[in-house]
């Protein structure tokens, strides 16, 4: 399947909303999605950008931990691209732009919430390096091989 | 008399609303790419994606050009799809850069029709090296914020932004804005023990009628283009203009050069044609209002054209700008406000014991700005950035902090002939030896006084701006100086050329940390007196 068909486009659509907002993308975001890799450097990928992608196509927790990884070691990663174009249109559209609202809380809740996130962000950084550190040194690798 | 005028950005059409009320004729050339009609006029930012047939090609473009990737300029909000004709460019406008990244327009109304309003006279110690005085400013200040509809109030920032008449009321503050200005009522004295100030901005939006336009309505789409005009900007004036009799404005016209006759008395200017012919305009006058680094252009172009000489124009300035994200920690938790004025509402003034490099910074609450900038740039996955993001997104805000700039030798303009077509600008922008310490001091200063106002600075998302990317550009044929090879006089009158006026920013001598709008509206109504008197 090529990289940028429509069916693996919207594949990815759906696994990557789901990790980003919990819910199903609209078919106006899976059209959009699908749009701007039409426009933006968002392939090929090649060697360890293959990875990323595969493991993060996995599912939401997968999508989550490839891309805690990705932000340490491969800031600009099309993986990291991808889902900052979605994030972009999801929040452009209603009624998927209600997950970027302010959340209300009291300052006290508001910092434990902040405190979650951030075990959270841990949680899966550890989860992203022990998957795809060794991938990253095999890829490094064969990569010095050829 | 018939007098041309070169661009219609802010110095333009109100060089030439002066020159039709004193019974002149003007005929006005610009290559004016047009803004497109508004959508929606009348929906809030907050209705507007369900509204929108297609709200991503609205809100990120048609390409997704507005969309920041991981890894780009920096930027925590950029130039909206909608405004993109502001930057269109033009294929005749050819520039080469050494350590500047400058932006030009071509639109009806130039640069201006992106600004954010901000509305700042300069002060007699920040015009120390202009051969001008404030009073010679004054009554011309007075005169464009009565064209214009300027809000706001005389507050403790006063001594820095002297006060003129036609203020309308200030605008409806947002809660974010209002609890930092009620910090400062409470921490004034310890602020103003530091030299630091605070207060509402002035600025060029209506909260009342104003000659046609109406009251700002809160939309909250000010980023995206006010669809109502409440928010000025120079094609408002330039829609006045054309209803007047006198009044001649030609699109489509890139000025190449101005044309002189043997007793350098300026005869017109030659205008570039889409297909590469010129063509001769004639005229008694020429002003040349095309924004600093244009106006520059066609004086060495001209000069090229007549002697064959290619100038070299020391002077460039612009005025450095760092982006200094906050989180105003007394608004954790809050709801945001979409439905209220977007660009900033308050500044923080610095004084300096040296009053030329007093140092302005603008507090921007964010609410409706996109959030895929900010979520992306954030030390986290994405999914705990947008987390994290909306957990503080009330309480998030960005100083724009603008530094002076000084003329220097090495800071030049001049031309590169090309086989065919146009010459080439090329710009070369040195930093000032104290450059890095001037940025290093000015953040400490900001964030001293943030941390006052309640607010966190977030570490390692300072953003110091390329030189060039503020836009305010001027010193290359300054005025009342023999300091170059071109010059003009007080009254901005060509040194070298009869009958040649600069209404713009090239003129000036020295650029002060304040948004240079106003000041070029003023200026402009000042050189356009001068010359018919």
């Amino acid at each position: 399947m090529s990289e940028l068909s429509a069916e693996r486009l919207e594949r990815e659509a759906r696994v990557f909303t789901a990790a980003l907002i919990g819910d199903e993308p609209s078919a106006y975001v899976i059209r959009q999605y699908a749009h701007g890799h039409m426009s933006l450097p968002l392939a090929p990928a090649a060697g360890f950008e293959r990875v990323l992608l595969f493991v993060a196509r996995g599912g939401p927790y997968w999508t989550r931990a490839a891309d805690a990884y990705a932000r340490l070691f491969a800031r600009r990663a099309i993986l990291r691209r991808k889902l900052t174009l979605l994030i972009a249109i999801l929040e452009s559209t209603s009624p998927s732009d209600a997950a970027f609202a302010p959340i209300r809380s009291f300052p006290a809740g508001t910092v434990l919430r902040l405190a979650l996130a951030g075990t959270g962000a841990v949680v899966f950084t550890v989860a992203g390096l022990v998957v795809l550190g060794p991938l990253h040194l095999l890829s490094r690798l064969a990569a010095g091989r050829t | 008399m018939k007098i041309l005028v070169v661009g219609s950005g802010p110095s333009g059409v109100h060089f030439a609303e002066t020159v039709l009320g004193r019974g002149h004729e003007v005929l006005m050339l610009d290559v004016g790419h047009e803004r497109p009609p508004p959508v929606a006029p009348d929906a809030p930012f907050d209705e507007l994606k369900g509204r929108l047939g297609d709200p991503a090609a609205y809100l990120l473009g048609d390409d997704f050009q507005a969309v920041t990737l991981p890894g780009g300029t920096g930027e925590y909000y950029g130039l909206p799809p909608s405004k993109e004709f502001v930057l269109a460019p033009t294929k005749a406008w050819s520039v080469k850069e050494w350590g500047f990244s400058s932006l030009s327009s071509f639109a009806r109304g130039g640069l201006a029709e992106a600004w954010t309003g901000g509305v700042y006279p300069y002060t007699d110690g920040e015009l120390a090296d202009f051969p001008i005085r404030y009073a010679d400013l004054a009554p011309h200040y007075e005169e464009v914020a009565r064209r214009i509809g300027v809000s706001g109030v005389v507050d403790d920032l006063a001594p820095w932004f002297p006060a003129h008449g036609h203020l309308q009321e200030p605008l409806r503050l947002d809660d974010h804005s209002e609890r930092l200005l009620d910090r400062y009522a409470r921490r004034r004295a310890a602020l103003n023990a530091e030299g630091c100030y605070a207060g509402r901005s002035r600025l060029a939006v209506l909260t009342g009628e104003h000659e046609g336009r109406g009251a700002c309505t809160y939309l909250g789409r000010c980023l995206w283009g006010c669809p109502h005009d409440a928010l000025y900007t120079p094609s408002v004036t330039l829609s006045r203009l054309l209803a007047q009799p006198g009044f001649r404005y030609v699109p489509f016209s890139y000025v190449s050069h101005c044309t002189w006759d043997a007793s350098r008395h300026v005869t017109g200017v030659s205008v570039l044609r889409s297909d590469g012919t010129e063509e001769l305009v004639s005229a008694d006058a020429v002003a040349l209002a095309a924004g600093a680094l244009s106006s520059a252009r066609i004086m060495l172009e001209s000069v090229r054209r007549a002697s064959g000489e290619v100038l070299v124009l020391p002077g460039l300035m612009d005025n450095q700008q760092i982006l200094i994200p906050f989180v105003n920690l007394g608004m954790l938790g809050r709801a945001s406000d979409p439905r209220s004025y977007q660009y900033h509402q308050v500044c923080l003034g610095f004084a300096s014991a040296d009053p030329r490099h007093y140092l302005h910074a603008q507090l921007t609450t964010l609410k409706t700005a996109m959030a895929h900038p900010v979520i992306q740039s954030l030390p986290f996955d994405l999914v705990t950035g947008t987390q994290v993001f909306r957990l503080l997104r009330s309480a998030l805000g960005v100083a724009n902090v603008n530094l002076h700039d000084t003329r220097r030798a090495d800071c030049t303009a001049t031309l590169e002939p090309q086989a065919s077509g146009p010459a080439r600008l090329i710009l070369t922008y040195h930093a000032a030896p104290d450059d890095a310490a001037q940025i290093a001091a000015a953040t400490a200063r900001v964030k001293a006084a943030l941390r006052h106002l309640g607010c966190l600075v977030p570490p390692g998302m300072v953003h110091v701006r390329p030189k060039g990317a503020s836009v305010h550009y001027a010193g290359l044929i300054p005025m009342g100086t023999n300091d170059g090879p071109l010059g003009a006089t007080p009254e901005g009158k060509s040194r070298e050329v009869e009958g040649l006026y600069f209404a713009d920013g090239v003129t000036f001598p020295f650029l002060p940390a304040k948004n240079i709008s106003f000041t070029l509206m003023a200026n402009a109504v000042r050189v356009a007196e001068a010359a018919l008197a």
